[in-house]
């Protein structure tokens, strides 16, 4: 039921809105005016790029994190893995204004470093071309703990026998982890992958926020930025939930596509 | 087999498909607009913190009339009346909020001309003219923030300078500070900022309305080429910043005592050079002079960098409240003597400025001064427009200036982008 209130719901509403029905301007014009606007490719540019960085930064990131989580004994895990978890606890606006105070030379405690790197001011660090780096080191701290925990979980249901079993055929610990526990955390990746995807592709909070402590990037510097532009600036209600629309109908057929390719769904003995 | 938890399924799909076109059917409706003012009827105003003090006065001053005041944050205005205009209900009586929200574009602002007399409309001077819509007026200003050049005046004294007061000057001051005072600065050019304090005072026609939805733009104009070169060229030797207006490293720089002068808004003085954490300037140490004149101009023009004002909804059941209520809070000296900001009614002026003017502060009462710039607020870019040529500048130039790029260069950049974007918001553009 919540679902279909706060869910399927808005979908048709913003997909009949999209269609443009009700438009003075034409059927289907709120496509290509949502499309046709000039920070639509900027936006699509940025987002693209963001996404090239974050996804393997996250994918590869978290396979080791949770590997090498994995070979320590219980006793350090558990403490590590907690540490790992705490930046996931500082989420959305929080998030983007600590990193904003770290990253800020004149005010962060890491400022020498950062100036040691040759940061003098703010502006060195927050420029447009640093921007796509430092969203994807954001959403890199804020959700790699999780994923690691989840994966680490998945790691643990593997059986000693296999372990042992791959070890008597001569396995290095390397060899283990590439062909016996990583096929083993596939389905839990391909799962990441998706979520990953979709929000990072509806990347929001931290360009805005960044765009207004900052001055960097601008009002429309995502998709989801310039959908709200049009909705709530330009008044165009219509190409903003065509744009949502194109956003939706993207993270569908890449979840479809991840699935399906992906094998997620087969079974143990297809397999 | 048809069971029956499938139809109910079926019949709630059905449902959520045909839930939003009703809904968009009824947002098609047009509301009507309210002719008769019931008394009443509770006006519902919305404010930012800073003025909800005003309103909170007027409702003790009038218990006859009911106000639900609601704090809010200003920017959002036009979002929220964009959907309210949609579901065709919920609109706010009175708000204060920037100019913008009171174009008729959006349809929502009520028009005051003729329910305000004239008298109160003429002691705005030209200060109302941000609310004046195709020769209407759709809004009362409530402060005016047009520019001065705000100076240390012990500094400039010890090193034995002039105020400048011609921009021809001002650079060739920055040139001899660069020189014999290598560190200190003269302004910055580091955030968007510096469009009101240099473009727009200038003339550069960035958002210069020509009529109704038509405005002129020409960022390559000679107006915008020759502030953009004097700033590359001060930037260059050191003598204007170009760190963000905001930036910790240009409040450490302030508080270190290197900042000579700074254009800036009639609020710098209280809100920018003033506090501790902000520039933390000593007391009897900053004076005002007026500013400087732009070559070929025949005025020494600024530029009004926003100010807010008081918008009256054409939806409001209680009109006649709601515009007196917009009028005390613009006019009244009970309310305008008290407000932070420089009056834009400059009746009641005269008892404003008495705390300013008395206030040890300032080496010398900058009082004269800002009243003078009040009435010299340059036409070109008065107006407002449905477009920020601030976030404009945010995208384009502020990242060049702050790299150490030049300024010069990025202007037809500018151009294509201010150009798109009042197209964008219903603007035929003429450049």
């Amino acid at each position: 039921m919540l679902l279909l209130l706060f869910g399927i719901g808005p979908v048709a509403f913003a997909f009949v809105s999209a269609l443009g029905l009700s438009d003075v301007r034409g059927v289907l014009s709120p496509f290509a005016r949502a499309i046709g606007d000039f920070r639509f490719l900027p936006a699509l540019t940025n987002v693209a790029i963001y996404l090239a960085i974050s996804l393997p930064l996250m994918i590869v990131g978290v396979v080791a994190l949770s590997l090498l989580v994995d070979t320590l004994r219980r006793r350090w895990a558990a403490p590590l893995l907690l540490v790992y978890t705490l930046p996931g606890a500082i989420t959305g606006a929080a998030a983007v204004m600590l990193w904003y105070f770290m990253l800020q030379p004149a005010l962060s405690p890491f400022g020498p470093a950062l100036r040691a790197m040759g940061f003098e001011r703010g502006p060195d660090i927050f420029n447009n071309s640093f921007l796509v780096w430092i969203f994807a080191l954001m959403a890199f701290a804020v959700g790699f703990g999780q994923w690691v925990l989840v994966v680490t979980g998945a790691l643990k249901s593997v059986s000693e026998e296999l372990l042992e079993a791959a070890r008597i055929d001569g396995c290095s610990a390397w060899q283990t982890a590439v062909h016996v526990k990583l096929p083993l955390m596939r389905r839990t990746l391909l799962f990441m992958l998706i979520l990953a995807f979709a929000s990072g592709i509806q990347i929001f909070v931290e360009p805005q926020i960044l765009h207004s402590v900052a001055g960097v990037g601008s009002t429309s510097w995502s998709l989801n930025q310039l959908g709200m532009t049009y909705a709530f600036l330009n008044g165009d209600f219509g190409s903003a939930a065509a744009l949502s629309m194109l956003l939706f109908a993207v993270c569908l057929v890449v979840a479809v596509f991840v699935l399906v390719r992906g094998r997620f769904l087969d079974t143990e003995h297809e397999q | 087999m048809h069971s029956p938890a499938r139809s109910t399924r079926t019949a709630m799909i059905a449902a959520a498909l045909v839930a939003p076109l009703a809904l968009s059917a009824c947002a098609g409706s047009p509301s009507q607009e309210q002719t008769e003012s019931d008394p009443t009827a509770p006006v519902v105003v919305w404010t930012d913190s800073t003025r909800q003090p005003g309103f909170e006065a007027y409702a003790a001053a009038h218990p006859d009339v009911d106000l639900e005041i609601t704090v809010y944050k200003p920017a959002e205005l036009i979002s929220k009346v964009q959907l309210f205009n949609a579901s065709g209900s919920g609109w706010p009586d009175v708000v204060f909020a920037p100019a913008q929200g009171a174009d008729p574009y959006y349809e929502w602002a009520a028009s005051l001309d003729d329910k305000i007399d004239a008298d109160t409309l003429e002691g705005f001077g030209t200060a109302n003219r941000p609310c004046e819509f195709n020769g209407k007026t759709y809004c009362l200003v409530n402060d005016v923030s047009q520019m001065v050049l705000w100076y240390n005046a012990d500094l400039m004294a010890q090193f034995g300078y002039e105020v400048p007061t011609t921009w021809d000057e001002y650079a060739d001051l920055g040139k001899r500070v660069a020189k014999e005072h290598p560190g200190y600065l003269i302004g910055s050019a580091g955030s968007s900022f510096m469009y009101h304090s240099f473009f727009r005072a200038a003339g550069c026609p960035l958002q210069d309305v020509t009529g109704e939805n038509e405005v002129h733009i020409d960022a390559t104009d000679p107006n915008c080429v020759a502030v953009a070169e004097m700033l590359d060229e001060l930037i260059a030797a050191g003598v204007v910043s170009n760190l963000d207006l905001w930036s910790p490293e240009l409040t450490t720089l302030a508080q270190e005592g290197k900042v000579l002068m700074h254009p800036g808004a009639s609020w710098f003085g209280e809100f920018v050079f003033r506090p501790e954490a902000s520039w933390a300037f000593g007391e009897g140490t900053l004076a005002a002079a007026a500013y400087p004149k732009w070559s070929g101009a025949d005025e020494a023009y600024s530029a009004n960098a926003g100010g807010g004002t008081y918008i009256v909804s054409k939806h409001a059941a209680n009109l006649d409240a709601a515009v007196d209520i917009a009028t005390w809070m613009a006019t009244s000296s009970e309310y305008q003597a008290t407000a932070p900001t420089y009056p834009a009614y400059t009746p009641v002026l005269g008892e404003w400025g008495e705390r300013i003017s008395a206030d040890p502060f300032y080496a010398e009462d900058p009082m004269p001064v800002l009243a003078e710039a009040v009435d010299l607020i340059n036409p070109i870019n008065d107006y407002t427009v449905r477009y920020d040529v601030e976030t404009a500048f945010g995208t384009v130039i502020v990242p060049v200036a702050t790299s150490g790029g030049s300024i010069a260069d990025a202007l037809p950049k500018l151009q294509e982008e201010l150009k798109n974007l009042a197209q964008s918001v219903g603007y035929t553009v003429v450049d």
